[in-house]
């Protein structure tokens, strides 16, 4: 037999005695010394535990002058000494011991400790580089010469230390976690992510883990940056799946959705997902409302081919997004002109109720098909005035989906709302009634159908029954109609009493308007305030024309109107503070004026100080005036 | 160059009544300061924003809580609207009524002219955040400017730049606010001890607590040499604590890496301080609390309730101490009180040099005190946010647009100001 191999093999049990052993040696000695030892041994440690620190040193070195050799009162002496901050003596004391132990490692650490401490840094680094060198092979040795060096608080060293160990050892995944985690502390997040990443090459099941672990750092951009930089240069050399994760994970923590949609392309190649991840990545870019990236993902994943059952949630998905790019890049937003002209910015919705119309025919009388004729609906009535074919959209959400669904009643309450545009208020009632009635419709959705049967009452002329429909939502605090139905019941109740037939009037210049004709509104408008100069509505006519004519563009008229209610009702008026409010914003949005518009605001505050618009024009006079808010 | 406020309250008399009539001659925008001021914290950013503009005021002490008058420029009126501060204009002989009142014997009012606006720094780390500092909150919706520095700017003599300069919840005890017991694994925490321990060195001290004592006699220095220092929460007490501890190390193993002087208590000079004397300090590095300068102690803070928890400030006489007067005026004498790391002082720790200008009632119990040292004073205000009663470490921030009429926050406008007024000439 090898003779080396039979040393070693009698040595380790040795070894393993001795480290069991050894600290209960110095237990062992003191219990075999004399009862007055013993008892000055517990007084020591009762000095030492109550922090008197000069005693127990006392009694200590008297013990240990005593019994030289006892490691118990060598270290407790030894610990008195550091915390009575007397380094020097310490030193000597270790100095001493190490004669007869000149290798002992634990006796190096705590020689350079105090040589540190009492601001021999040089001498310290020797101790603690000698005590590496007891067994330069070792790991453990490291391990506990870089515990010395972080109680003192010399990270940086051992980090250093660290990566020698790795040199020394042969390992280069030596205290992978350990060095990242003093890299992270340090701030050092370029080194703290390559170890991170090591481990990780080591144990590919722990990306959650790490993950977790690089998000205390990945909060910040600098820190981010750095691990990107890290992550981007190891997918170089490696196409390693948990690489192209973490980096998409980064990249999504970034908010960098195009460079994520590049890196989950290929994470789907790489796992055969056959677009799955892809779908999955567009469903969150869409929640992040990065909707071009969202679209081109869905593209992305139609196209793999996806498998058959995502195929429609994906399409869908796309139609969405390419929906909501439309209402992004839309100028107008929103704002119609005469009724039955298109502008050449709300075009491009086109595209996206092609997408819905694909969804339609590919995947007829299901709830894919309904939903799509829903948002085709919502953009035939919102942004073209498209009546009719709003109206056959929105009948078949009605047809298409099962009477609990609550997209179904969102429907119904629009085909209420394009009924009633297009004059029959009847069918429209019907409709918001249905709705009013149905135990699985929101709450929100029977105080919204409410609230627009109340409006089909109030342009009827039936003022009593409106009243009575908004006063079931006003006293509903929760509602998110209350606002609209306070407004409109103390507007009927102000101006039902005695003036019922010019109301009756006034209603119907409301319901022309709704209807968005305007001019044949404003002139109806006109006619009722000429005719009844004394009405307490004539402010609100005169807002309600020079709205009309905004939205018209003519922005000169709408000016004069609101400059004219401004000058005739002074004090006795409470839309004065919002027509001067308007006329600000004429100047600031339509006409472009800033000093003007400054001007118009300024006024307001001083004319109006209690008036609720204020906080929005202090808010954009420095606005405009450049002032960093 | 700082201007500079008297100190001894000994009222002008030369400068009085013709200087006034003669600013009086012509119609003022009076800007109130009682329960009629829609925004009392903008209303300083106002005076403030005149100043820079070379426009003076005239600050009414105890007049309408402590008003603001300034001469009728078109300029002044309209920002008071677009900042959404309440003001009325007065004619000149209502302006001059307004003065007659106010400089009348028997009335407890005075008039101090700002001058020019105080150059205003804050000692903040790097990454700081306005929005976990009362101060610097108030700064910023006040729209005052100001500066930030940090130690290695403390160190290069920068502060002689400025005439005010705010500590807030800074602990300069280096013991990185003693959150080391519930805190120790935190990212937060470690890096901050990390970088504050690369602050320390890069500056040429082996610990934290040294460079943090060095800051502080820094900061004596300046307030010697005539600045006016504001601190609150615990850079109050950890302030006095540094100062005492010049010769002695008080910070256990966990924050510096050796075990504190035993003698650390033995050997604290009180002589150095500004504010406090024979205090104990908290041994236990686990405990949330560095003294027993603040009461109630910070782990009996849960006890306190905040239905009942007030502070009463003094009255002072506006003619005769105009410094502590300028430092108390408000629309109410009583406060909601706010809890912080450093709430209240105990009253008799505070050296009888210094000023106590609100306090607890009935509890001896100090909220608020002022102090002179050499040509400068320095202002301690205890608490943490006046309108978060128990501010914790990751709460969100107080959006002051919610408390524009907040006491506890004029209590720290007061202060800015401060450092404007006119220098008034002794009268012996």
């Amino acid at each position: 037999m090898n003779r080396n191999v039979l040393k070693k093999t009698c040595l380790l049990p040795a070894i393993l005695c001795a480290i069991t052993v050894w600290p209960c040696a110095g237990t062992f000695r003191v219990a075999a010394q004399s009862p007055d030892t013993n008892n000055r041994y517990r007084l020591a440690q009762s000095y030492e535990q109550g922090g008197d620190f000069e005693n127990a040193a006392k009694l200590y070195r008297e013990l240990l002058l005593a019994d030289p050799a006892n490691y118990v009162f060598f270290d407790g002496l030894r610990r008195s000494y550091f915390q009575l901050k007397r380094y020097d003596d310490a030193i000597i004391l270790i100095r001493q011991r190490l004669i007869s132990n000149p290798r002992d490692l634990n006796l190096l650490c705590h020689l350079g400790s105090a040589q540190y401490q009492s601001g021999q840094e040089r001498e310290a680094s020797a101790s603690w580089e000698q005590a590496t060198e007891v067994d330069p092979k070792n790991a453990n040795v490291y391990r506990i010469v870089a515990n010395t060096l972080i109680e003192n608080r010399l990270l940086e060293k051992t980090a250093e230390l660290y990566r020698r160990a790795r040199v020394a050892c042969n390992d280069p995944n030596l205290f992978t976690l350990e060095l990242a985690q003093l890299l992270s502390a340090t701030m050092d997040y370029a080194g703290a992510t390559t170890e991170f990443l090591r481990y990780l090459q080591q144990i590919p099941t722990q990306l959650g883990y790490v993950q977790s672990r690089m998000s205390q750092y990945t909060g910040k951009e600098d820190a981010r940056n750095a691990a990107i930089d890290v992550v981007r240069s190891a997918q170089r050399r490696s196409d390693d799946l948990n690489l192209h994760r973490l980096l998409a994970w980064l990249m999504m923590e970034a908010k960098n959705f195009g460079e994520a949609f590049s890196v989950y392309k290929r994470i789907d190649a790489l796992t055969n997902a056959q677009g799955v991840e892809l779908h999955s990545f567009a469903d969150r870019a869409y929640k992040e409302g990065a909707f071009g990236i969202a679209a081109e993902a869905y593209r992305a994943a139609i196209a793999t081919p996806l498998a058959s059952q995502r195929l429609p949630h994906a399409k869908f998905g796309l139609a969405l997004a390419v929906k909501e790019l439309s209402i992004l890049e839309d100028s107008i937003k929103g704002t119609l002109q005469a009724a039955g002209t298109v502008p050449e910015s709300q075009s491009r919705f086109v595209t996206a109720i092609d997408h819905f119309r694909t969804l339609i025919t590919e995947y007829p009388n299901s709830e894919f098909a309904a939903r799509a004729y829903h948002q085709i609906g919502l953009l035939q009535f919102e942004k073209y005035f498209d009546l009719d074919g709003a109206l056959a959209s929105f009948q078949n959400v009605e047809k298409g989906l099962s009477p609990m669904n609550p997209v179904r009643f969102d429907a119904l309450i629009k085909l209420g709302e394009v009924l009633t545009a297009k004059g029959d208020t009847a069918t429209a009632a019907i409709r918001f009634r249905s709705v009013m009635a149905a135990p699985n419709a929101t709450p929100d959705q029977q105080d919204e159908a409410t609230y627009r049967l109340a409006e089909l009452e109030y342009f009827a002329g039936h003022f009593n029954e409106a009243i009575r429909n908004l006063d079931a939502i006003s006293t509903n605090l929760k509602a998110d109609y209350t606002n609209d139905a306070l407004l409109l019941r103390s507007f009927l109740q102000e101006n039902s009493q005695g003036a019922e037939i010019p109301l009756k009037e006034f209603a119907r210049a409301d319901y022309l308007a709704r209807q968005k004709k305007y001019t044949e509104a404003i002139s109806l408008f006109q006619n009722v305030i000429d005719k009844n100069p004394q009405a307490l509505f004539v402010d609100d006519g005169m807002m309600r024309i020079a709205t009309l004519q905004t939205k018209a563009t003519r922005y000169a008229d709408a000016l004069a109107t609101y400059q004219a209610l401004v000058s005739q009702f002074k004090e006795s008026s409470i839309a004065l503070d919002k027509a001067q409010f308007s006329i600000a914003e004429l100047y600031d949005y339509n006409l472009n004026n800033k000093v003007q518009a400054i001007a118009a605001y300024e006024k307001l505050l001083a004319d109006h100080p209690q008036s609720l618009l204020n906080e929005k024009a202090r808010r954009r006079i420095r606005e405009l005036r450049g002032d960093s808010l | 160059m700082r201007s500079f406020c008297t100190l001894a309250g000994i009222r002008f008399l030369l400068f009085g009544m013709l200087a006034y009539n003669a600013a009086a001659a012509q119609s003022k925008v009076l800007i109130p300061m009682d329960l009629s001021q829609t925004d009392h914290l903008k209303a300083y950013g106002i005076a403030y924003w005149a100043l820079t503009k070379g426009i003076e005021i005239d600050w009414l002490l105890n007049y309408r809580g402590g008003s603001f008058m300034i001469d009728d420029h078109s300029v002044v009126s309209a920002e008071c609207r677009i900042r959404g501060v309440g003001f009325t204009f007065v004619s000149a002989s209502e302006a001059s009524q307004i003065y007659s009142e106010v400089q009348q014997e028997d009335n407890n009012m005075d008039v101090i002219r700002l001058e020019k606006a105080p150059k205003v720094a804050v000692y903040v780390p790097p990454g700081f955040q306005p929005w976990d500092d009362a101060v610097t909150l108030a700064l910023e919706y006040a729209e005052i400017k100001y500066d930030k520095l940090w130690d290695t700017e403390v160190m290069a003599d920068k502060l002689n730049e400025y005439d005010w300069l705010h500590l807030h919840h800074e602990d300069f005890t280096g013991q990185y606010g003693k959150f080391y017991a519930s805190f120790a694994q935190a990212t937060w925490y470690i890096e901050q001890q990390v970088t504050l321990e690369r602050e320390a060195k890069k500056l040429g001290f082996k610990k934290v607590s040294e460079l943090k004592k060095a800051v502080a006699r820094k900061i004596k220095e300046y307030v010697g040499s005539g600045g006016f220092m504001f601190a609150m929460c615990s850079a109050t007490d950890t302030y006095d604590i540094a100062l005492a501890a010049e010769n002695t190390d008080m910070c256990d193993v966990m924050y510096d890496g050796d075990p504190p002087d035993p003698n650390a208590q033995q050997k604290l000079d009180f002589s150095k301080t500004l504010a406090f004397t024979n205090f104990t300090l908290e041994k236990n590095p686990l405990r949330y609390e560095y003294s027993d300068i603040d009461q109630p102690p910070s782990d009996l803070l849960g006890l306190q309730n905040p239905e009942t928890d007030y502070f009463t400030l003094f009255e002072f006489s506006a003619k005769f101490d105009p410094v502590p007067t300028m430092l108390t005026q408000n629309h109410v004498n009583v406060l909601k009180a706010f809890l912080g790391q450093t709430t209240n002082f105990k009253k008799n720790l505070i050296k009888n040099t210094v000023t106590i200008l609100a306090e607890k009632e009935g509890l001896d119990q100090v909220r608020y005190l002022h102090g002179n040292f050499g040509r400068g004073t320095f202002t301690f205000y205890g608490g943490h946010d006046p309108e978060d009663y128990q501010h914790a470490v990751g709460d969100p921030p107080t959006d002051l647009s919610l408390h524009k009429n907040s006491p506890g926050y004029r209590l720290i406008l007061n202060n800015i100001l401060f450092p404007a007024a006119k220098k008034k000439q002794q009268k012996t």
